[in-house]
């Protein structure tokens, strides 16, 4: 049976970050969901883990379809039922919720900032953890997220540029657990 | 392109205040969207967590 949401963990020998990962996808009140990992476990770099997503699209099976790396997590148990009530009252395509980003120079900052919140995707400023999207959708389009650095930017760029309907949701759903770089994303 | 805008807001089991989650205090839900220049949300849904808490899934009127 077809479930309603897929989180897709791109996985790289991170063993207690990915428990934490998969502990709050277990949390889940809605149990309506499947989880696939992408394993890259020689290490073969960014731009190797962004085309994974493409070459393993035919193991994402759910309506809605949602990256939640190795070392991300969400934040509250009501991620999926959220997510549903919305693709129930509503056309969908994408949704686009917030998420915490941990900065080498800034400390724990909201994703996408105020300013870039409802507007198109701008380059360090959105991270996979601020797009739910519509499987078809995501099949569609998710070639484009094989770059060598910034592929979430340029999958939410082209989806921005079709004429799908985008649903935000001004609620902070999840957070990388490990402190990264904007600029450098 | 269409959208939609959305909040999330924690209610009181008769759904008629917020919750701050910080020190449970409650406000009517009228005077909180005020506040947030939020007046003209519609309820979309209601979701309840393990532990009873209800939120209203709100959407903007378009």
């Amino acid at each position: 049976m077809t479930p309603f949401l897929t989180f897709v963990t791109r996985c790289c020998n991170r063993p207690q970050m990915l428990a934490t990962n998969i502990a709050s996808v277990e949390m889940q009140i809605d149990n309506d969901y499947n989880q696939v990992f992408i394993d890259d476990p020689l290490r073969l770099g960014l731009y190797a883990a962004n085309c994974n997503l493409y070459s393993n699209r035919h193991r994402v099976t759910g309506k809605y379809v949602y990256i939640l790396d190795d070392d991300t997590a969400l934040i509250v148990p009501d991620f999926v039922s959220t997510i549903r009530q919305l693709a129930k009252n509503q056309k969908c395509d994408i949704i686009m919720v917030k998420s915490y980003w941990l900065a080498t120079s800034q400390g724990r900052v909201i994703l996408p900032r105020q300013e870039f919140w409802q507007r198109p995707p701008v380059k360090g400023q959105i991270d996979t953890l601020n797009f739910i999207v519509r499987n078809g959708v995501w099949q569609r389009h998710i070639h484009e997220f094989c770059q060598p650095r910034c592929g979430d930017f340029h999958f939410a760029k082209a989806l921005f540029e079709q004429d799908y309907s985008i649903c935000w949701l001004d609620e902070i759903m999840a957070a990388t657990q490990q402190i990264g770089s904007l600029t450098g994303r | 392109m269409a959208t939609y805008t959305f909040l999330v807001v924690p209610v009181t089991s008769d759904g008629t205040y917020i919750v701050n989650p910080t020190n449970n205090t409650v406000t009517a839900i009228e005077t909180y969207l005020n506040a947030q220049g939020a007046l003209g949300y519609a309820v979309v849904g209601i979701i309840t967590g393990r532990d009873g808490q209800q939120k209203l899934i709100l959407q903007k009127a378009s």
